[in-house]
């Protein structure tokens, strides 16, 4: 009952712990990310992008363990409540650390036996999954078995070997102890082994804190994933949108023309192709990819405004104002299409005509309201037209 | 001879430290045999996880473990109902389970095991307790897949939830509760007898 409430806390905590270690022990690292929601953990990836995790891990297994643990080291008779704090707070100490064992490994094999089986993939070689098939078999025996016989027998043995000299100190010169209570000695040692062990922990997290894995680090980890799986599509695919990402275009372009040699109608990976022409200036090739989205999905409204700005910064003002009408047919609050409209309307003297998609655009995003050179646009435009404010 | 052995104090042992009147002596010692009992402890649950988990142990022990269960678990569910067992496999009315490696109690065993050949007492004694320790958490284990199989045949929804949760939380518990009993009715009286 106790624990009940704690839980919530408890998950994060560990889910926290799990997010700075996991680049400790994963390398190149695969997963980026976690969440909590009540019991469960969710998993991120740059497998499937930032914003839609991967899979989740369900702990309620874990609190029981917790619970009898702390039950187990808790039964053992010592009289004194701060020999009963003190060994509540090392039990939860050493949970907390095998929680986090069992966590780690199990966030990677749920990670592997989604990928494998949602997404036809592996993230690990044979020899990492036999390891982790070995690591899940141990850590979940250390969290059932071990933790808690371990906490009991230490306890149990504390009170038992204290319990004589005790008895001895009642008829000696120092007179009598109560049981579980020890010397200065022992008292010392016993500090000494707490303060020790909270080195260790607050070390590991400050490590953790410092190992903390950048963009690079998450390429190289799709890397592996590619080497793993050469002939998925899906690898490769998440491979060049990292690299995109981290601005390295020719090899994205690479990655995302070996995606298309596997899978020659992955609309997203001629989409990603197009952007990154676009990016290097070549419109043309840029056009060509959008134009081969738009001939498989003729309402994707992202490759027709992305047409539309080939166009404007190709200098086909015509095409690209059609482009910019279609996206706005189907979507009419689209502020980059009003802007991009109104450009190309300007660039063919059709002056008070692009003048409200221009104004509409400022309307719709906050963003382009605050860019003076299109104020200022609005603002000689207005005068051109006759309409002042 | 009986006397000289009974009056043997194990290397180790706490009641040593009545020799000695200073009293830091004591608890550095009481540290010693605690620090000495957990490196044992770990030492023979390496040991023990070692050798039940070869390919032998697979074939020799966890096989024969399974099917012992699974056989003994249908004969006293057939008191209930309709029991029939293949090998490891077992069916209660309807309600199919197989009992795996990891379901026959070799490894609260082990740790039950490892806590009494750890514990500094006279091999007399750690005889005593794997004597009546085993066969104790055999018995829990079997109680264990037989209640299962109960859940799993008349309350299907909670049968998870045992498996997964309750029972193995109620496993350590109770093999710790074996070796409580193992100290305290074994061990305890002859340490106060000898000192």
């Amino acid at each position: 009952m106790v624990w009940l409430p704690l839980q919530g806390p408890f998950i994060w905590l560990l889910a926290a712990a799990a997010e700075k270690a996991l680049p400790l022990v994963e390398r190149p690292p695969i997963l980026a990310a976690l969440t909590t929601r009540g019991n469960s953990i969710q998993l991120y990836s740059h497998l499937t992008g930032a914003a839609q995790p991967l899979t989740k891990l369900d702990c309620t297994n874990l609190h029981l363990s917790v619970v009898a643990s702390l039950a187990l080291a808790l039964s053992v008779a010592a009289k004194r409540w701060s020999a009963r704090a003190r060994v509540c707070g090392l039990a939860l100490l050493l949970v907390f650390f095998v929680m986090l064992a069992v966590c780690i490994v199990q966030l990677q094999w749920a990670a592997e036996s989604h990928a494998s089986a949602r997404l036809g993939i592996t993230l690990y070689t044979t020899r990492e999954k036999e390891f982790l098939d070995w690591a899940i078999r141990k850590s979940s025996f250390a969290m059932v078995y071990l933790a808690p016989a371990l906490l009991f027998l230490a306890s149990y043995l504390s009170v038992w070997s204290a319990a004589e000299p005790a008895e001895a100190g009642r008829s000696g010169k120092h007179g009598a102890r109560k049981p579980g209570s020890m010397s200065p000695s022992g008292t010392r040692w016993r500090n000494v082994f707490v303060a020790l062990a909270g080195c260790a922990g607050a070390g590991l997290l400050l490590l953790a804190t410092r190992a903390e894995a950048d963009g690079s680090a998450y390429v190289e980890g799709l890397k592996k994933v590619v080497t793993l799986n050469p002939a998925s599509p899906r690898a490769h695919y998440r491979l060049a949108l990292d690299l995109e990402k981290e601005g390295r275009l020719d090899e994205a372009l690479d990655s995302y023309r070996t995606t298309l040699r596997l899978k020659p109608d992955f609309v997203e990976a001629r989409f990603g192709e197009g952007n990154i022409h676009f990016s290097k200036g070549d419109y043309a090739q840029a056009a060509r990819c959008y134009g081969e989205v738009l001939e498989r999905q003729p309402g994707n409204a992202e490759a027709r405004f992305n047409l539309g700005a080939t166009f404007l910064n190709r200098g086909d003002f015509e095409l690209a104002a059609r482009a910019y009408e279609t996206v706005l047919r189907a979507d009419p609050d689209h502020a980059s299409a009003h802007e991009g409209l109104g450009e190309a309307l300007l660039r063919l003297n059709r002056r008070c005509e692009a003048l409200p998609h221009l104004v509409r655009s400022t309307e719709l995003d906050q963003r382009l309201a605050m860019d003076t050179t299109l104020r200022a646009n609005i603002s000689i435009l207005r005068t051109h037209c006759g309409r002042r404010e | 001879m009986k006397n000289n052995r009974r009056g043997r104090r194990p290397k180790g042992h706490p009641v040593r430290d009545r020799r000695s009147d200073d009293s830091n002596a004591s608890a550095g010692s009481s540290l010693l045999i605690r620090v000495r009992f957990c490196v044992l402890f770990f030492a023979l649950i390496v040991v023990f996880s070692s050798l039940t988990s070869s390919r032998w142990a697979g074939s020799v022990l966890h096989d024969r473990l399974t099917v012992l269960i699974a056989r003994l678990s249908a004969s006293i569910l057939g008191l209930f109902g309709d029991a029939w067992v293949s090998g490891h496999h077992l069916t209660f009315n309807g309600f199919p389970a197989s009992v795996e490696g990891a379901c026959d109690g070799v490894q609260p065993t082990y740790v039950y095991l490892a806590a009494v050949l750890a514990f500094p007492c006279r091999w007399r004694d750690k005889g005593w307790g794997i004597l009546v320790g085993v066969p104790a958490i055999f018995l829990i284990n079997f109680i264990r897949v037989t209640t299962m199989m109960l859940f799993g045949a008349y309350w299907p929804n909670l049968f998870e939830w045992t498996h997964l949760y309750g029972w193995q939380a109620l496993v350590i518990i109770l093999t710790m509760g074996v070796w409580i009993f193992w100290a305290e009715l074994f061990v305890r009286p002859r340490d106060q007898a000898t000192s």
